[in-house]
């Protein structure tokens, strides 16, 4: 199983495809996504992904070189093949996350409040990351994690404290005006 | 059974104690429905209040989430930091090749976004200390009176009818504010045309001020502007602010004669479009903001411990009322220009030149900490109003354009003046004519300059030179810094002058002689 990252403009997340054995297993977009290649994802998962081929010569012209497309259906093998192909005409950004690790590294980074130029671009150092070093890379990504989760809390507490002195503010405003 | 709904909340009032029905709230909305039950008689909270009621905790709670995020933002780059300086950290980002030019941005930004979090954070804290919009509007209203405090926040302000040209020009004429009394030190000064005064300002003003949303036009006035009466201060203006009605743009005019070379120029320019985007007037505050705005503002003006301007203090009015208003106005403008006028070219430095200048216009002795109230109020509005405006990149900004102007004056004196020329000849009543001594001297013929003018002109050319050579990408770490270039422009700029005055003060002493000893056949080539 891998998985293909596809982003555009080295910033804009668009959204994930699985892959077993080189075919598509599924996909899954952002709104972003939805919004830009949301109807082309439709059209590969029911015609195939459209690709460029090129044949050089025919029968009656030798010299000729001939483009045509083909569709590449979701359950072959030369899928990922073909939709790397796509996504370069269409100028996306394939990031391809070859292991678990690496697609966990990619799970915390989205729960981390970065910009996404940012995540693309720590993204882009640690799809390259050997075995050992992505230990590292998920150690430090893990109490990142960790350490954004306990702040969220700290703002949940102090929204709830908030909330809970305006409404008891709230109250007895209202109630000296109702006396 | 009458059914009233407010945001989200249903309340069914009639009979008995009321039981509110709660539907698809949002846990701010909950807060206020919270705070309705028990209520004897809903009748007396009114739908506006409830509102306000509801923004002021959504307001609150989007300030805590922005803080929490920026927090988490700072925990996230340190613990980034410090990871790329480990061994496996360092490592990865060697290894990866390229993508280290990818992320080592990241990781510098760390440094720069810690104070932006701390600026941001330091702006909504300061909205945490307000009192709530009811107790402020309560507090302007004793301090100013109804009538003013209406006419200074307007609450339908945003939705001005929209009128003709010449409606709108004399709508302009009615709301003038001023800048200080300096006119006296723009004396002289060389014209600047009012696309070069456009153009100045937005080199060191927030973009959204000299929108033309904002200002409509940076101008010169045909007549010298005299001070108000109602400030009680005689003499002319150096600048004025012509303030529409509702949300029109403001014109701002500046006195006969005015020239962006001027040192007070920045502070000028800073001081009336800071009136032209006051809490009345501008385009870019909600009315809570604007209400915050004001409010701060007084707050200041009204303190024992606040900056003291020769200016504000001067107003006077018989309508106290009035003259609170006038010197809340006029701080505003001068905290601005002092917030937009420093030399520092980092936040860091920003700030600190920020506090010194600030505390140093304390009555008493330097209040560093309620010189920190004053700054508090020009970052949460620069936060809000402009958050993409950084005032210590400015001064760059506005070197070059300086610099750009000094090399076309220079540029100009050098092109009249042939490089070597050491006399002077009148080839006629009113122009001038210079001759290289080598060349085409002719003995009795001339006027020769004296050695000041000499040397300033030889002063200028090197000068120029100097410029040339800084301003070349291959200027080497031997080439001036911008500092340094700036006053070499500028004196470049006053030697230009002081030559021109020479030369007009040869035309006027001696155009009766030169005529007499200068024959016609030597006129020719370089005459002006």
């Amino acid at each position: 199983m891998s998985t293909f990252l596809l982003f555009a403009n080295m910033s804009d997340f668009f959204g994930e495809v699985r892959l077993r054995d080189g075919a598509l297993d599924h996909v899954m977009l952002t709104g972003l996504g939805e919004e830009h290649i949301g109807a082309s994802v439709k059209d590969w998962q029911t015609r195939g992904v459209p690709v460029r081929r090129e044949i050089f010569g025919t029968k009656d012209r030798p010299s000729d070189i001939v483009f045509f497309q083909e569709r590449v259906q979701p359950r072959e093998k030369t899928f990922s093949d073909a939709l790397r192909l796509w996504c370069e005409d269409h100028q996306i950004t394939v990031v391809s996350v070859p292991s678990h690790a690496h697609a966990d590294c990619w799970n915390m980074m989205l729960r981390l409040p970065l910009e996404s130029t940012e995540r693309f671009a720590m993204l882009s150092v640690i799809a390259q990351a050997h075995a050992d070093e992505l230990i590292a890379w998920r150690q430090f990504l893990n109490e990142a994690v960790q350490a954004v989760a306990s702040e969220e809390q700290k703002a949940h507490a102090s929204i709830a404290k908030l909330q809970q002195k305006a409404a008891q503010g709230l109250a007895k405003r209202f109630a000296q005006r109702a006396a | 059974m009458r059914e009233g709904a407010f945001i989200g909340v249903t309340v069914e009032q009639g009979s008995g104690i009321p039981a509110p029905r709660f539907e698809a709230f949002s846990p701010e909305q909950q807060v206020v429905a919270h705070a309705m039950r028990g209520m004897a008689d809903l009748e007396t909270v009114s739908e506006d209040e409830m509102r306000n009621a509801t923004t002021e905790i959504v307001q609150a709670a989007e300030a805590i989430k922005q803080e929490s995020r920026q927090r988490a933002r700072v925990t996230v780059f340190e613990r980034l930091k410090r990871f790329s300086k480990t061994k496996i950290g360092k490592g990865t980002l060697l290894l990866s090749g390229l993508n280290v030019l990818h992320l080592e941005p990241v990781v510098k930004a760390a440094g720069a976004h810690m104070e932006e979090v701390r600026s941001h954070r330091e702006a909504t804290s300061f909205i945490k200390d307000l009192p709530s919009q009811e107790d402020m509007r309560a507090d302007l209203e004793q301090f100013y009176g109804k009538v003013i405090l209406d006419s200074e926040l307007p609450k339908d302000s945003a939705d001005a009818p929209s009128i003709s040209p010449s409606e709108r020009h004399e709508k302009t004429q009615g709301d003038h504010l001023y800048a200080e009394n300096h006119l006296e030190k723009m004396k002289h000064a060389e014209k600047t045309s009012e696309q070069d005064i456009g153009d100045f300002v937005t080199t060191f003003l927030p973009r959204q001020w000299t929108a033309s949303s904002a200002i409509e036009r940076f101008g010169v006035a045909p007549q010298p502007i005299p001070m108000p009466k109602e400030y009680g201060i005689d003499g002319h203006a150096a600048g004025v602010c012509h303030s529409g009605t509702g949300s029109l743009p403001a014109r701002i005019e500046f006195a006969p004669g005015i020239s962006v070379e001027r040192q007070g120029f920045v502070h000028l320019a800073s001081h009336e479009a800071a009136h032209a985007n006051d809490w009345k007037r501008s385009s870019d505050l909600s009315s809570g903001e604007r209400l915050t705005l004001l409010y701060s503002v007084t707050k200041r003006v009204a303190s024992k411990t606040r900056m003291k301007f020769d200016y504000v203090e001067d107003i006077k009015n018989d309508d106290k009322q009035y003259e609170r208003l006038y010197k809340t106005t006029e701080y505003w403008a001068k905290l601005m220009e002092v917030a937009l006028t420093t030399e520092a070219k980092t936040e860091k430095g920003w700030e600190t030149e920020f506090l010194t200048k600030a505390s140093q216009r304390f009555v008493n002795e330097p209040r560093y900490h309620d010189a920190k109230e004053d700054l508090s109020i020009v970052r949460w509005y620069l936060n809000t109003v402009a958050p993409d405006f950084k005032p210590w990149e400015a001064l760059p900004l506005r070197q070059e354009f300086q610099i750009g102007r000094a090399m076309g004056a220079a540029d100009e004196a050098l092109a009249s003046i042939p490089p070597g020329a050491v006399k002077v000849f009148l080839s006629q009543p009113g122009r001038m004519h210079y001759s290289n001594l080598d060349e085409r001297f002719v003995d009795g013929a001339g006027y020769e300059l004296s050695p000041e003018t000499e040397a300033a002109w030889e002063q200028m050319k090197e000068l120029r030179l100097q410029i040339e050579h800084v301003t070349q990408p291959t200027a080497g770490s031997g080439a001036l810094d911008r500092g340094t270039l700036i006053r070499s422009a500028e004196r470049l700029v006053s030697i230009l002058r002081g030559l021109k005055a020479y030369e007009k003060s040869l035309l006027e002493e001696h155009i009766d002689r030169a005529s007499m000893v200068m024959p016609d056949s030597t006129m020719n080539g370089d005459s002006l």
